[in-house]
């Protein structure tokens, strides 16, 4: 009877107590070194004065930058992965193909990503040369470390692509076909399907992807690292920065606390949303 | 209200039997490995209900389908009175269908259920409203409109799939085995609602089912399919008391089926006895398949004519009949006895079948 009790206790007592220690370890040294309860450099005392050195310019520059690169590559891969999805769902000439080719940036680090498409992307790079010859524009378009990010986009666009498929695709597999036949049936034209049946079916799927990529790419580093603009620069590598180059911990440690609160509100909003939604359905 | 249906239905039923609301015309649909419906032609006349009876597999679904514009027949051509259907998307087909699993839209309440087809028919939205009512007061849903379908009993979601049927209504309607996911007693209850309204809109409808007993209770006509085929087509009656192959003689209720040869002009020798038989075509002479009901089996005092001398072996009580398993000359026979007759296992017990209940099948 003990040992039959404490048998769970074990199973995840490794994995639970691994996250368990070094988050809540982690996130605490970082929360007590933005209030300057902990140094790495000089004495230790409460002040304010880490979080006050945010507020400037730079920072809700940064904050911006990477809440517009959270919320377009999200969304944004949104309008590649639902239609490929859509496209995927049946069985049909070619989609065994698609389906391994679209996998592959899930196995390529977000840093050789990068790598990879600023070379379609540069200034003298296959994009611009292709365009120019075709004579679509006269001079190359700036991609690259453009103020905008346009580069960013893509690149994440095309890491979290098959990512955001993924997950579509297991909520579009738990729509009956029954269902959509039903609304057929009815008069519903294949695109009233969509509309009317499959889309508001679909949506805590599209959820559950937009708030992953969402955080992932609010947080990115590598890519903004490579292809972003001069300035504005990410929250990430903001931090990296104030970190490393300027020997700022404190003010570093509050950006974390930014970026990880951040992301929990999203995470919470989500849930809220998917709460909602599931007591709709009830 | 109702009152406008009857004589609309009335004016209907007395057209209905010259005119051709369905005609299906020797379809053919093939799988890797097998044909699902060989060869398949049907017509249904306007208001008649027909069902399609057969085991699983022997294609009356993907009839049904084919029907609805799902499944593509690859050959054969569909007409909906003068209309050829084959090239006409399911969108466009009118017909209306209530699923096996009801497939209601679980994101939407009742009304909006309901109303889903009349919208796609750009209904104005008061008119729509004012049907979407009257649909629900057929089925007795009234007052669940705002509820989803999540919070509906099974018995429910069925009326629901029904309303949203004939709210629009179809050309045809068509019926997927919509009693399968409902309780025994509820089942009987909702056939009878169906065939009422059925009969109450005059609305054309094919209905599939492998319930021989739902068959014969709502059916006009029954299509009766064994592997993509049509076995026998004809009303209730008719397929029970004369079924034509050893198949349809078994499917619809049990059947004694007993090879025989035939001796002389309505006379049959068995294994289990000789036979004075009634058939409209004159018997050739040669091996020949009797079938008769267990009902059919009475039981006699002495060995005359058509008798059949058994020994019991099993004795099942049924509460409104009594089922005897019983075996003469190595063939077992199935009884249908009065429930007051209880005969004790090893008994011998002598028979006898009337000649016009002896049905000499393929």
């Amino acid at each position: 009877m003990q040992a039959n009790r404490l048998t769970p206790l074990l199973l995840i007592l490794p994995g639970a107590g691994f996250i368990f220690v070094f988050l809540a370890a982690a996130l605490g040294m970082t929360a007590l070194q933005s209030v300057g309860l902990y140094s790495l450099v000089g004495e230790s005392s409460l002040t304010a004065e880490h979080w006050k050195s945010l507020y400037d310019k730079a920072f809700f520059d940064s904050f911006l930058f990477s809440f517009k690169v959270g919320i377009a590559s999200s969304f944004g891969t949104l309008l590649f992965a639902y239609p490929l999805a859509l496209f995927l769902r049946r069985r049909r000439f070619g989609t065994r193909i698609i389906n391994s080719v679209i996998k592959i940036p899930l196995f390529v680090p977000a840093l050789v990503a990068a790598f990879l498409i600023l070379n379609v992307l540069a200034f003298n790079g296959v994009l611009n040369s292709v365009l120019m010859g075709l004579g679509i524009i006269d001079e190359p378009l700036r991609l690259l470390n453009d103020r905008f990010g346009w580069n960013v986009f893509i690149i994440q666009i095309w890491k979290n692509l098959p990512f955001e498929l993924l997950i579509i695709s297991a909520t579009l597999q738990t729509i009956q076909t029954d269902v959509e036949d039903a609304a057929r049936n009815l008069g519903a034209s294949p695109l009233q399907v969509i509309w009317h049946i499959v889309l508001p079916l679909s949506v805590p799927g599209i959820l559950i992807a937009v708030v992953l990529v969402f955080i992932l790419t609010f947080g990115d580093y590598a890519i903004t690292r490579v292809a972003g603009p001069v300035y504005p620069s990410s929250l990430s590598v903001l931090m990296y920065t104030k970190a490393f180059t300027l020997q700022q911990w404190g003010a570093a440690a509050c950006i974390g606390m930014v970026i990880t609160v951040a992301s929990l509100i999203f995470v919470a909003i989500y849930a809220r949303a998917a709460r909602a939604i599931e007591e709709m359905r009830t | 209200m109702s009152a406008v249906i009857r004589i609309c239905s009335m004016a209907i039923s007395r057209r209905k039997s010259f005119v051709t609301a369905l005609r299906l015309d020797q379809l053919v649909r093939r799988y890797a490995g097998f044909t699902a419906v060989d060869d398949l032609s049907l017509e249904v006349r306007k208001g008649e209900l027909v069902t399609l009876l057969g085991p699983s597999g022997c294609g009356k679904t993907t009839t049904l389908r084919m029907v609805a514009g799902f499944i593509m027949p690859d050959s054969g051509d569909i007409w909906f009175g003068d209309q050829c259907m084959n090239d006409v998307p399911p969108h466009r087909r009118n017909t209306a269908m209530v699923f096996q699993s009801y497939a209601l839209f679980p994101h939407m309440t009742v009304a909006e259920n309901v109303a889903f087809g009349l919208r796609m028919q750009k209904c104005p939205v008061d008119e729509r409203s004012r049907r979407v009512d009257e649909a629900l007061d057929m089925v007795s849903l009234t007052g669940l409109q705002d509820r989803r379908p999540a919070q509906l009993s099974g018995g429910q979601q069925q009326r629901v799939a029904l309303a949203r049927a004939i709210v629009t209504r179809p050309n045809i309607l068509l019926f997927d085995e919509p009693l399968s996911n409902l309780d025994a007693k509820l089942r009987v209850k909702v056939r009878l609602e169906i065939r009422e309204l059925q009969t109450r809109l005059g609305v054309t409808t094919l209905y599939v089912t492998h319930d021989q007993g739902e068959a014969l209770a709502i059916s006009d006509r029954i299509v009766v399919m064994n592997k993509g085929r049509i076995e026998q087509i004809g009303d209730p009656s008719t397929i029970y008391r004369f079924p034509r192959t050893s198949f349809v003689a078994d499917f619809l209720g049990a059947a004694n089926i007993i090879e025989g040869r035939v001796i002389g002009k309505g006379m049959v020798d068995s294994p289990v006895g000789k036979f004075a038989v009634k058939s409209e075509t004159p018997l050739a002479a040669g091996p020949v398949k009797m079938s008769w009901r267990p009902e059919d089996m009475r039981l006699a005092s002495g060995t005359s004519g058509n008798s059949i001398v058994a020994r019991v072996r099993s004795v099942v009580f049924y509460g409104n009949f009594t089922e005897l398993e019983v075996d003469s000359s190595g063939h077992l026979l199935r009884v249908q006895a009065n429930s007051d007759f209880k005969p004790n296992v090893g008994d011998t017990l002598t028979f006898t079948i009337d000649a016009n209940r002896i049905q000499i099948v393929e």
